[in-house]
């Protein structure tokens, strides 16, 4: 009987509750725009019903939504922070022209030479002539006469920490920057690959096979990545076309080579 | 639907006004020379009547469809039908009961337009807190306790929401709404009555 009263008694307090519930607010532009139509009379000749305002994004989907945009403005901000600078024209010498994706670049448009040597662009250096590229305070790299190399990009500060690029015939020096640091350059051979994790060295490659010279910091060289090997300063590693790769020390005109190549270019990688 | 504005139920068949949208409404029927200008569709006549109405119409909206859009295409179905049929609105009566009957129709439309489509996140009916100056009956209701009713409200089947709102919100009798909603008595007393113990239940276990 008294449950019976209480219940009574809370259901008289939620009509009373009910009585005094505030007026729910309307969205103030679709309140004018249904008040203009209705006094100017539109409404009724149905060519000034309010136009409907956008419909409400449920919450949940809005923090979603907005969760994904600024996971997508961090992705692309840490993408263009995380980004190397890339290999630019540093100099040209010796040769009136060179081949840049099968085409002839001419050596006095420096301009459309910078352009053209982007990452993945496979460049051919004539015999005689050197090139030399540098990115800011992370590497450089001269590629001699007689060279074909495609380019790499460079590893970024971040991610993609390893880049591959590929030396189909000729030779190339390397000198890494302070900003290489912690980053890996594979170099491809048609006889294997060259590990570089910051160092100064040389990559030859040839008909009898590839020799990979290392003057400073260490390089890992094999025919396959499973069959890397250290190769310390002062040596080399030699992988012949024909045979298995063997160490010796670092052959005197090769090294000369590099020597050359650091003292040049290492004011530029400051 | 009938919209004719002489099908209004007897003033005196409902209860107090509670909200003060309603007594808006009703304070219209003091005004006849207003009517009379809204019968012959005065622009500014119309516009204070849209001042005075809409609260109240958009107000009944929301809480008998639970949804901002479809109080939006309720609302504006209304106030269509206020247009077209002015002229033969009676100034010696309140609007109200008639502007009650086309809203609760508007929103059955408004429902049927919409059934595909869910309703508007709750969260979007939240209640605004009250204004400085409001009477200390006016404003009793806590924030959180209002809030906690709407979501009751919301938790209602409609059939039972209309009754507890045209009875407690808007005010009207029994009899009234069994007129407003086209249903006999004793059902609008029994949806009353377990629409009342159902919003109990919601908000005893709430508070559990």
């Amino acid at each position: 009987m008294m449950d019976e009263r209480r219940q009574r008694e809370e259901e008289a307090r939620i009509a009373a509750e009910l009585r005094a519930l505030p007026d729910p607010p309307a969205d103030p532009g679709y309140r004018e725009r249904l008040r203009a139509a209705f006094v100017s009379g539109t409404i009724a000749s149905g060519e000034g019903a309010p136009e409907r305002r956008v419909p409400r994004v449920r919450p949940r989907v809005r923090w979603a939504a907005a969760a994904l945009a600024a996971a997508v403005v961090l992705v692309i901000a840490a993408g263009i922070v995380d980004r190397a600078p890339r290999l630019r024209l540093l100099a040209l010498n010796g040769a009136e022209a060179i081949v840049i994706d099968g085409q002839e670049v001419s050596a006095h448009d420096t301009g459309a030479l910078d352009a053209r040597l982007r990452p993945g662009a496979e460049v051919r250096v004539p015999t005689g002539a050197v090139l030399d590229l540098v990115a800011e305070r992370t590497a450089a790299i001269e590629i001699v006469g007689g060279s074909t190399f495609t380019l790499p990009a460079l590893p970024g500060r971040w991610f993609a920490r390893s880049r591959p690029g590929r030396l189909d015939a000729g030779e190339i020096r390397f000198r890494s920057g302070a900003r290489f640091e912690g980053g890996r350059l594979a170099v491809h051979t048609p006889d294997g690959l060259a590990e570089i994790t910051g160092t100064l060295l040389s990559v030859q490659c040839d008909e009898s096979g590839t020799c990979v010279c290392v003057l400073e910091g260490t390089v890992r060289v094999g025919k396959t990545p499973a069959t890397l090997e250290v190769v310390t300063p002062g040596n080399r590693m030699v992988i012949p076309r024909e045979g298995e790769p063997f160490f010796s020390p670092a052959a005197p005109p090769h090294a000369a080579g590099v020597e050359d190549f650091d003292a040049r270019i290492r004011e530029h990688l400051r | 639907m009938d919209d004719k504005p002489s099908q209004a139920p007897e003033p005196g068949e409902r209860l107090p006004a509670a909200s003060e949208s309603a007594r808006r409404v009703d304070a219209l029927a003091e005004d006849r020379a207003l009517l009379e200008a809204v019968r012959r569709r005065e622009r500014n006549a119309l516009g204070r009547f849209f001042d005075a109405a809409f609260p109240y119409v958009y107000a009944v909206a929301l809480r008998v469809t639970g949804d901002h859009e479809r109080a939006e295409d309720a609302a504006q179905g209304v106030f269509l039908k206020v247009h077209r049929a002015a002229d033969r609105l009676d100034p010696t009566r309140s609007p109200r009961a008639w502007l009650t009957t086309i809203t609760v129709n508007a929103c059955r439309d408004a429902h049927r337009r919409s059934a595909a489509r869910p309703a508007a996140s709750l969260d979007s009916l939240a209640v605004e807190p009250a204004a400085p100056g409001v009477a200390a009956d006016d404003a009793l209701l806590g924030r959180e306790q209002a809030e906690r009713l709407e979501r009751a409200l919301r938790a209602l089947d409609e059939p039972l929401r209309s009754v507890v709102i045209l009875h407690d919100y808007c005010g009207y009798g029994h009899d009234t709404i069994a007129e407003l909603i086209g249903a006999s008595h004793d059902a609008v007393r029994k949806r009353y009555s377990r629409a009342l113990a159902k919003l109990r239940e919601l908000l005893t276990s709430e508070r559990e």
